[in-house]
């Protein structure tokens, strides 16, 4: 007899995992993302002022 | 005459049966795909050769200390191959598509939803949690991870789900096209998406090893996969080891390709493949790619909703990893509504992200079953 619970278990644990983990890398590569342009901006714009 | 007696009983041909012929023919089936088709022959060569050889009565080489057994052991059942092969997909992939719009990285995940239809689907036709995960993983279209996945839970449906996930994985310009049409408008199709911005080499440095850090504290068991993944990435994106990163995705890649396509080939015995389950989990492949592929549409469809900057809601089929060919298609679905559509670039973003979330999905697999 097949545990229905478990494998409802196996399935939600699989789902919110799948999401969690690709949700949360994409907001962290979304904040990387701006961190990087807010830098190579600064850097340009220090270029800028020594010119 | 006692050793020419002996000798004339020990020859194959008296073992031969009717199931080892099966098994060849099967083979050569296989062959053919590969050869003439033009399926996937880089492992499907390797496998038909495996199911036809290790189908040869009295080799002993499926056997503890066999040469077949020794791949398949060493290579297969301890997971050493398929991070080696992540090492190698690592070193080949770009993940600046994802990068430059890391939504995407949500729809790799729906896309994942086809995963656990069929994991639904065969529990309900009555296979095991542990096979009914196995054979769900198809659904990633990811010939590694299925592998891996199996070796963790259900060794002996390892040929008839790896063969499944190949054969549908070359099979994804029929799957994809009917039900992402089925699921999109002609207006849809046709929207043309900004092009993406360029992003440095930093950020490409960077993302293995954010990727690294949130998948395996999150999901430890894909660590294996992801570790080797992401480090295959960080060679090529550092661009200082072009030694490693060469020999990672071009000599060794071939040499474990070998080891696997044989490996899990030779254990495609008769007794292990000839039943009605290897037909269920043919039927049940197309389960999973077809949900994978709706599951990428649909939510694709739902982040147009409450998004700014719209996607194309094909690009959502892509998810379906199978790299790069479900961006190929979506790439020309795309052209076919609008010729000044060029998808290609916006399609590897979820493309590549599906391989990451089914290497997740794999790895919860392992986690809450074993």
């Amino acid at each position: 007899m097949l545990d229905w619970t478990k494998a409802l278990t196996v399935a939600v644990t699989g789902i919110v995992s799948v999401f969690l983990a690709l949700g949360i890398l994409n907001l962290a590569v979304s904040l990387t993302g701006y961190l990087f342009r807010q830098g190579e901006r600064r850097q340009a714009e220090k270029a800028r002022g020594n010119c | 005459m006692d050793i020419l007696a002996h000798s004339v009983q020990g020859l194959g041909i008296w073992s031969l049966s009717y199931k080892n012929v099966i098994m060849w023919l099967l083979a050569f089936i296989l062959m053919y795909l590969a050869i003439k088709k033009g399926v996937e022959p880089l492992l499907l060569i390797p496998i038909s050769f495996g199911v036809f050889a290790a189908n040869f009565p009295l080799t002993g080489l499926t056997e503890p200390g066999g040469l077949f057994y020794i791949f398949y052991h060493f290579g297969i059942e301890n997971e050493l191959i398929p991070p080696l092969i992540f090492l190698g997909l690592g070193a080949m992939t770009d993940f600046g598509p994802v990068i430059a719009n890391p939504k995407t990285l949500l729809l790799g995940a729906a896309a994942q939803l086809g995963v656990y239809a069929a994991f639904f689907t065969a529990l309900i036709i009555g296979f095991s949690i542990p096979e009914a995960a196995t054979i769900g993983i198809i659904g990633g279209a990811d010939g590694p991870t299925t592998i891996y996945l199996s070796a963790n839970l259900a060794p002996h449906l390892m040929g008839a789900v790896s063969v499944a996930a190949y054969s549908y994985m070359a099979l994804v310009p029929i799957i994809i096209p009917p039900i992402a049409r089925l699921l999109t408008t002609e207006k849809e199709r046709a929207m043309v998406m900004t092009q993406m911005r360029p992003v440095s080499k930093g950020e490409k440095i960077v993302f293995p090893l954010l990727a690294s850090v949130i998948i395996i504290l999150l999901v430890p068991p894909a660590a294996p996969l992801m570790a080797m993944f992401m480090l295959g990435n960080l060679f090529m994106e550092s661009g200082v080891v072009e030694r490693l990163t060469n020999v990672s995705r071009n000599e060794l890649m071939n040499i474990v390709t070998i080891l696997l396509g044989v490996g899990v080939g030779s254990t495609m015995s008769a007794e292990n493949f000839l039943n009605a389950r290897t037909i269920y989990i043919f039927f049940l492949g197309v389960v999973a790619f077809s949900f994978a592929t709706a599951g990428g549409v649909m939510i694709a469809k739902t982040m147009n909703l409450f998004t700014k900057n719209k996607v194309n809601p094909l690009i959502g089929a892509a998810g379906v990893s199978a790299v790069p060919m479900a961006a190929r298609v979506v790439h020309v679905m795309g052209t076919q509504a609008n010729p000044q559509n060029y998808l290609l670039m916006h399609a590897m973003g979820p493309n590549v992200a599906g391989v990451i979330g089914t290497a997740v999905a794999a790895g919860a697999f392992i986690l809450s079953i074993k």
